[in-house]
């Protein structure tokens, strides 16, 4: 290309060689009438839930005045119930992936975070229903890992006890009643938020390929977050949550992708022991903070 | 109906400049599941917006390469924050004619890995500094179109493709110590 001409002058050769070999891969989409349908139908699957947007224009109804809200409310209830009837599709429900985290016992998820450039931590968090969490988090460092911290939470005895591989140094926290859900201590302090609102708000998002599943993905607001779950097209098992905090909520800014979800696998009771190690220096605790 | 208008305009966006978005997917991400993603998902985000920010389009292209540039640098970075995907696990496509004409293993290998280490290295620049590589060395833009289309000067373009050829340079020169084997 001749543009390049300038910056070859200047450049690294295995650089130059390597943009080269970049833009001469085949790129043509091999069915790209077939995939261009497949975006198209996400797209038109993408919009509001039926119920939802129902739901909406209910609610706007109900703001008017009396004498007119029977009748609204007739109609729509009348409308609702048609067009729920005409429109029903086969497949996975919201609801169906909501009964599968009401009724999940166990589940093992991974969250990776860039930190900057060169660092990134990995969390693997392990949860046993109802009250334990296990949490270890690495830091990597140009792709070395550099630190590991595990955080061990029995929320029912209200205490998280935190080992610091590499110093060797060990906390015991116990948690006041209103830091049960403070994300440090519960990561998965979501759960109980989206397991308890109601199946009809959520927002279907279509389909797309989640971590090897073919995976279709539901929006859901509760009062302090922004929830979206993308479930196995197949079975309705969640297989990734990624977590906004709302503006106002009160909670870190921090975006979260917790993806690799197993639901319901048997997990080793040794890994929720908080049993410190016997190499491990206990560090006292200012239970102000 | 505002709903189906926009659905109308996505898909003229998608038939008009899918292609070829595509195919800058796939050259950054070297996979077609990846660049798959990217646009699927970029069209997604776009359905879910408000209708007026289609309206007010005055380079639907350029627009849209800046969404797909972004998604990208999210993939690359991603894959690049999993520890399984090391440079040499990434797999080969064996059937790819990119390299076919590396006379030998060797460089072939040391080819595949380069190519590699510069998405990596892509992934490892600001947002900024990505999109305007992608328009660069890619959409195969000049020193000129790129600043009209950023609305920045063209001497900050200029700025901004030298340190990022000088990271690029230093990450390929700093992983080429340990480079590639082919294994046994």
């Amino acid at each position: 290309m001749s543009h390049h001409e300038r910056d070859n002058t200047t450049l690294d050769p295995r650089l130059i060689a390597a943009f080269n070999a970049m833009n001469e891969q085949p790129a043509e989409h091999p069915d790209w009438p077939g995939f261009q349908q497949q975006v198209i139908n996400s797209m038109q699957h993408s919009k509001p839930s039926l119920a939802a947007r129902l739901t909406k224009t209910l609610t706007n109804w109900l703001s008017l005045p009396l004498p007119r809200l029977g009748l609204a409310a007739s109609a729509i209830l009348a409308m609702v119930a048609g067009l729920l009837f005409l429109t029903g599709q086969p497949g996975i429900s919201y609801a169906s992936v909501v009964t599968q985290l009401r009724e999940l016992s166990s589940m093992v998820l991974t969250s990776n975070v860039q930190l900057d450039h060169d660092s990134r931590t990995t969390t693997i968090i392990h949860y046993q229903r109802p009250d334990l969490i296990r949490t270890e988090t690495t830091t990597w460092m140009r792709g070395e890992p550099i630190s590991s911290t595990l955080v061990i939470t029995d929320l029912a005895q209200q205490q998280s006890v935190v080992l610091i591989e590499g110093s060797n140094m060990a906390m015991v926290i116990e948690l006041p009643e209103q830091n049960l859900d403070n994300p440090k201590f519960n990561p998965l302090f979501w759960l109980d938020e989206l397991q308890q609102r109601p199946e009809e708000s959520a927002v279907n998002l279509g389909a797309r390929r989640i971590d090897g599943f073919k995976a279709v993905g539901y929006q859901v607001q509760t009062e302090r977050l922004d929830i979206v779950i993308w479930a196995d097209q197949q079975t309705s098992i969640p297989v990734r949550f990624e977590i906004m905090p709302l503006p106002g909520s009160a909670l870190p800014p921090d975006f979260n992708i917790f993806g690799d979800a197993q639901i319901n696998v048997e997990l080793d009771p040794a890994l929720f022991i908080q049993d410190i190690p016997s190499n491990y220096q206990l560090m006292p605790i200012d239970v102000s903070n | 109906m505002k709903f189906k208008l926009r659905a109308e305009h996505l898909a003229r966006m998608l038939t008009e400049h899918g292609p070829v978005l595509y195919q800058t997917a796939y050259r950054l991400l070297g996979q077609r599941d990846l660049a798959e993603d990217v646009i699927q998902n970029a069209f997604i985000k776009l359905q879910r917006q408000s209708s007026q920010s289609l309206d007010t389009l005055h380079n639907e292209r350029a627009w849209l390469i800046t969404v797909i540039s972004r998604l990208a640098l999210d993939q690359l970075r991603a894959r690049r924050a999993q520890p399984a995907t090391r440079p040499d696990q990434v797999p080969l496509d064996h059937n790819d004619p990119t390299l076919s004409d590396q006379r030998t293993p060797d460089r072939y290998w040391t080819a595949q890995h380069d190519l590699e280490q510069l998405r990596i290295g892509l992934s490892k620049l600001s947002p900024k500094a990505f999109k305007i590589m992608i328009l660069r060395h890619v959409e195969g833009l000049s020193y000129q179109q790129i600043a009209d289309q950023l609305t920045i000067s063209r001497n900050q373009v200029g700025v901004q493709i030298h340190r990022a050829h000088q990271s690029l340079t230093q990450h390929l020169s700093a992983t080429a110590e340990g480079a590639f084997h082919e294994p046994s």
